[in-house]
């Protein structure tokens, strides 16, 4: 019924349905195995056979595949009893003679407006196509037990059908194949009907002339004058026949059978699935649909395994701050640290102090740290942005600065909005470094009043 | 070529390196992330992959604290005899202080010089204080080519002019804005386009990688477009016979359940998509979305809020939603359906039209969903689209985008196949009935081109 890739993608399609349910199923164990596979839908049909044979669907599988076969066989069987009834319904028993064109039009009136029509919804790309007798045959396999055990096979398969017009070339397919055999059977049956039976055929009409027919005649006549085996002349249907003539109306009603009606869905059968064949190869994974990219997110990561290429130290070394100068003269040191341009400096003070100084590189600090050395204060207060990520060259810088000074203070200063964790590591960062928390302020006039007492 | 670029990833303690490779490998359980200084203490490895294949080695380092006190010690080292970068950087390492008070700063400088290029990263909110020049500095004389990376400008109050004049002075002329937490849709782009420059030898890898994700991007934006047309498909073909009057209420509100759960897994769908685990609130990354994304789809603000007016025959407040759609047998038929009814198996057509035939021969009354409260649907599918494609532009207000022309859909008449979807219950997967075909399927697909997104960014700044 199906290639191979075709039953593949048929599983994926299952499985795709499946997780959109029920959730990503459990496919730890797969992955390492999907890892060989280089490109994404060799991955994604290589899990869902595995995952099918887990759930069962295999077996499933193999069942619709009977079901198929079997169905198709039936409807075989219908279709040849149906045109072993159709030629007898339209040949009679020959106690009446045939009227001709009526009987062509019986045996291929029906083929010829169903072959109309499957053309006409070829033509129209997207809307329902033809083939009524297909979807019979998919609506019956269908109704079998198999498919109502696995509902996601059964859901999956119309889905799989409607993409690049596979279900018109299978549906296709299957019924050119009916009418072939319909076709074929009641050309058997004409066959024998003729062998064993004395017809006689006729022209009937109430209100056409004779040209009509002789203009039918040469209408009808096309395909079968091309091979050789032209209609004798219409007159003779009008008067006794003897046999000679019976023999040849016969063989050109069944060659017109032959060349109208089944070569034509010979043809087509074999023009559909040859179709569906090729399609069925070229079928690819609908990459349009989100669950097929997350399921590419999931089995070709974006990247590989992590690893670490320099471990961590056991312990990071810090600063600390040294015990604090003895011989500071009274007075009180502001120094600002990395301070942002936004923030005002420097800052609103009750007393001049003797010392204020901002420092942002190596050049400024080293001049603060001399003129610090110069006239060590009682009272230092060192000045953070606390919108900056305090890091361990600030708390050195503190250290270095502290040692000429009797007690030092830290003022974070800067909104805090920013970050409130921030402000929070500042606090930590600095009571590691030894600075006792009541040293480290954060508002404003709280740091002015501790550098007002310096005098004390 | 036989090996992969290494590139590592370098900055000041907390600018956001981390973040940066975890937006870069597409995985946010890499590494660690706080916002205490010091996090990454190790060099950690990561090959980043494109269509299976490893295209690159990604090296998340610690941050640099010290650059004062190192360069402090480098100048010492250097003494008189003023040796270049590399060399003075090899004395730094063999110091005994490259052991211990420098340790980390030891990793980031040999992780430097066994890497083709580095990332640096800033956070472009700090000033551009003396300690970064300092890194800088330092950096530079590992001899490799540097990017600067400036990170945090989808914040307010970002430096990043003040950053980029800098750099230029330094001679750092290719200088590209990525925020790590919403970045730009080219972001990457430009990053790896930047990259290429800098790595000639690379070059032709990172070409691809470009290209594979840009193909990434653009299977994600149809899928995007497709999930929206499948959600006004199933709405518009979804119709509930309404057999008793007295249960006009429960049906009602049944129909606006459906409609609004199918909504939900549709936005579930594309934040899927675009990256968002479940539970991950996508207000803050999504300015655009602002305010509207708790409208009650059967709101009369929210139709009110979109511009839309309710169709005829249905009065405002509870009755908003209700289409009462008198079954007229079917007769509603245009005559290319007609023509696809007739071939498309007799059988299906007279079992589905005649069910409805008998319901309405029997005096039952249909529920659908009113054409308003499908064009607010295709609005609002739209719009989150729109905001997960831009995600970062408007908190950057860089590039003036025009907005989607969405008149089409507010005033124009509803593309042709969910007109068709009306007439075909089976196309919804939200009834039991659905069975899809092709002529389905044919019309998604046309449905989703008429479903908008941005076009793609223009390149450049």
């Amino acid at each position: 019924m199906a290639t191979a890739n075709f039953d593949a993608h048929w599983l994926a399609e299952a499985v795709r349905l499946r997780e959109a349910r029920d959730g990503r199923l459990d496919d730890a164990a797969l992955l390492p195995l999907l890892q060989q596979a280089a490109d994404f839908e060799t991955r994604a049909l290589v899990r869902a056979q595995a995952l099918g044979e887990r759930l069962g669907w295999h077996e499933a599988l193999a069942h619709w595949h009977g079901g198929a076969r079997l169905s198709a066989l039936l409807l075989a069987a219908l279709a040849c009893s149906s045109g072993a009834l159709l030629a007898l319904g339209t040949l009679g028993d020959g106690s009446r003679p045939v009227n001709l064109i009526w009987a062509l039009l019986g045996l291929l009136g029906l083929h010829g407006a169903s072959l109309l029509l499957w053309l006409l919804a070829m033509l129209h790309p997207g809307k329902e196509a033809g083939a009524a007798l297909g979807r019979l045959w998919l609506r019956l396999l269908r109704r079998l037990p198999a498919a109502r055990e696995t509902p996601e096979l059964g859901r999956a398969l119309p889905r799989l059908l409607a993409r690049d017009g596979l279900g018109r070339w299978l549906f296709g397919a299957v019924s050119h194949g009916l009418w072939t055999l319909l076709l074929a059977s009641a050309l058997l049956t004409l066959l024998a009907l003729f062998s064993l039976r004395r017809y006689g055929f006729v022209w009937e009409t109430t209100i056409l002339s004779p040209e009509t027919l002789s203009t039918l005649l040469s209408v009808l006549d096309a395909l079968p004058r091309l091979v050789g085996l032209g209609a004798p002349d219409g007159a003779t249907l009008l008067g006794p026949q003897d046999d000679a003539l019976r023999a040849t109306w016969a063989r050109w009603l069944m060659v017109a059978l032959l060349l109208y009606g089944l070569l034509p869905r010979l043809l087509l059968w074999g023009g559909c699935r040859f179709a569906w064949q090729r399609a069925g190869r070229a079928l690819r994974l609908d990459m349009r649909l989100p669950d097929n990219l997350l399921l590419r997110r999931h089995l070709m990561p974006e990247h590989g395994a992590s690893r670490i290429a320099d471990p961590a130290p056991a312990q990071l070394g810090s600063a600390h701050l040294p015990r604090p100068a003895i011989d500071a003269a009274a007075g009180g040191a502001l120094v600002g640290i990395e301070l942002g341009p936004d923030l005002a400096w420097p800052p609103p003070l009750a007393a001049p102090l003797r010392l204020i100084e901002r420092i942002d590189g190596r050049a400024d600090r080293q001049r603060t740290l001399e003129r610090l050395a110069a006239a060590p204060p009682r009272r230092l207060l060192v000045a953070f942005d606390a919108r900056l990520s305090p890091d361990r060259g600030s708390y050195a810088l503190l250290a270095q600065l502290a040692a000429h000074a009797g007690n030092t203070a830290a003022w974070l200063a800067g909104d805090g909005e920013r970050d409130a964790a921030r402000l929070r590591h500042w606090r930590d960062g600095l009571a590691e470094a030894g600075l006792p928390a009541e040293h480290v302020v954060s508002e404003r006039d709280a740091a002015m009043l501790w550098l007002e007492h310096a005098d004390d | 070529m036989t090996e992969l670029p290494a590139l590592a990833v370098v900055g000041h303690t907390n600018a956001g390196k981390t973040s940066l490779l975890r937006t870069l490998i597409r995985d946010a359980g890499f590494g660690e992330v706080s916002d205490r200084p010091a996090t990454t203490r190790h060099v950690e490895a990561v090959e980043l992959m494109a269509g299976g294949m490893a295209v690159m080695k990604l090296f998340d380092t610690p941050g640099l604290e010290d650059p004062l006190g190192l360069a402090d010690l480098m100048d010492a080292l250097a003494g008189d005899d003023r040796p270049d970068g590399p060399e003075l950087v090899a004395r730094f390492l063999a110091s005994p202080e490259a052991g211990k008070r420098f340790e980390q700063e030891a990793k980031v400088l040999r992780q430097m010089q066994a890497s083709d290029a580095a990332l640096y990263v800033i956070d472009a909110r700090d000033p551009v204080l003396a300690k970064f020049r300092e890194e800088l500095a330092i950096l530079a004389r590992c001899a490799r080519p540097l990017l600067p990376v400036l990170n945090f400008v989808a914040q307010p109050g970002h430096r990043a002019d003040e950053w980029r004049g800098v750099l230029a002075r330094l001679g750092l002329h290719a200088v590209v804005a990525f925020d790590s937490v919403a970045p730009e849709l080219d972001g990457e782009r430009r990053l790896y386009a930047a990259l290429a420059t800098l790595i000639e030898a690379h070059r032709e890898t990172l070409e691809r990688l470009i290209e594979a994700r840009a193909e990434e991007a653009a299977e994600r934006l149809q899928a995007g477009r497709r999930a929206i047309a499948e959600m006004l498909l199933d709405v518009a073909a979804l119709r509930r016979t309404l057999v008793d009057e007295a249960q006009a209420e429960a049906t009602l509100q049944a129909l606006r359940g459906q409609v609004r759960q199918r909504e939900r897994r549709c936005v579930e769908d594309l934040l899927a998509l675009y990256g968002f685990r479940r539970g991950d609130a996508p207000e803050e990354e999504l300015p655009l979305l602002a305010g509207r994304w708790e409208d009650d789809l059967f709101s009369a603000q929210a139709l009110r809020e979109a511009g839309l007016r309710l169709g005829t025959g249905a009065a405002t407040g509870a009755a908003a939603g209700m289409g009462i759609d008198l079954v007229t047998g079917g007769l509603t038929l245009g005559a290319a359906a007609a023509l696809g009814a007739l071939a498309g198996g007799l059988w299906q057509t007279v079992s589905h039209y005649g069910e409805r035939l008998g319901g309405r021969l029997r005096g039952y009354r249909e529920l659908s969903v009113d054409d308003a409260i499908l064009r607010l649907l295709a609005l609002r599918g739209q719009r989150l689209l729109q905001a997960l494609e831009r995600r970062g532009h408007a908190a950057m207000g860089r590039l003036a985008l025009p907005p989607v022309d969405e008149s089409a859909w507010r005033e124009g008449s509803l593309p042709g196949a969910l007109a068709e979807a009306r007439i075909r219950p089976a196309w919804s997967t939200l009834s039991e009935a659905f069975e899809p075909d092709e002529a389905r399927a044919a019309a998604l697909a046309e449905l989703s081109q008429s479903v908008q997104a941005i076009e793609r960014l223009p390149s450049g700044e």
